[in-house]
């Protein structure tokens, strides 16, 4: 696949995960917040404070995607092996990780305060450890950037 | 550290940056690159181009200069 082509398709699979997320974001879970509440009333007063902290998720994810973006613009002009794009990945990677703490912390708090139950906490496991893994997945990739971009640079400064 | 001292060469053999560059088939940007000792290798075979072209030994172009690391 020519870079160019591969750029595009990486832009339009990202612009996708946006648009999958304000779907998610702005629909999916309010409204699914709204029938938890209406189903199970002494939850009711929870349902503006887990709505603000599921939303401040997707800071992270949106901050990754404009990385995640720029980095798919490069490709598209052939800077795909750069030191900017390395940190641009440990950024991602860090992102995932902060974003699964987040979570995860968040989810805790929640049982505390009697405004969740144990089930959803330990269903919000499986979104920590897939950002743990993402978290893994764009720390090794950040890694093999760096390192392919000082072989890059070196075999451009051999004459 | 290895200093390049192809501008002495070039300037010994009153030759250009351009002329050298066109007769062993390297780039101008690359022989500056060469020239200004922004290089991180040099290519055996750019070695032999370049010391035909100016009727030289690898010597007359790469010099050993002691770092201020060796020095101590």
């Amino acid at each position: 696949m020519k870079q160019g082509k591969f750029s595009r398709r990486l832009k339009a699979i990202i612009i996708g995960i946006v648009v999958v997320c304000i779907i998610v974001y702005a629909w999916v879970i309010p409204d699914l917040g709204l029938g938890i509440a209406r189903a199970n009333p002494e939850y009711a007063a929870a349902y503006w404070p887990w709505v603000i902290f599921v939303s401040l998720t997707a800071v992270p994810i949106a901050a990754a995607c404009v990385l995640a973006y720029r980095i798919a613009d490069d490709i598209g002009k052939d800077k795909s092996f750069t030191e900017v794009n390395a940190k641009r990945l440990s950024v991602i990677s860090t992102l995932a990780a902060v974003d699964g703490a987040y979570f995860w912390v968040g989810n805790l708090v929640m049982c505390f305060l009697n405004w969740s139950h144990p089930g959803v906490f330990l269903f919000c496991h499986f979104f920590v450890f897939l950002a743990a893994a993402l978290s893994v997945a764009f720390a090794a990739l950040a890694h093999l950037t760096h390192k392919a971009a000082g072989m890059e640079e070196e075999q451009e400064l051999t004459i | 550290m290895i200093q390049i001292n192809l501008d002495v060469m070039l300037a010994r053999r009153k030759m250009s940056v351009t002329e050298l560059s066109e007769r062993i088939g390297i780039t101008l940007a690359n022989v500056s690159i060469l020239k200004n000792g922004h290089a991180k290798a040099v290519k055996m075979e750019t070695l032999n181009a370049i010391c035909r072209a100016l009727s030289c030994q690898p010597g007359d172009i790469l010099e050993y200069i002691p770092d201020k690391e060796d020095m101590q």
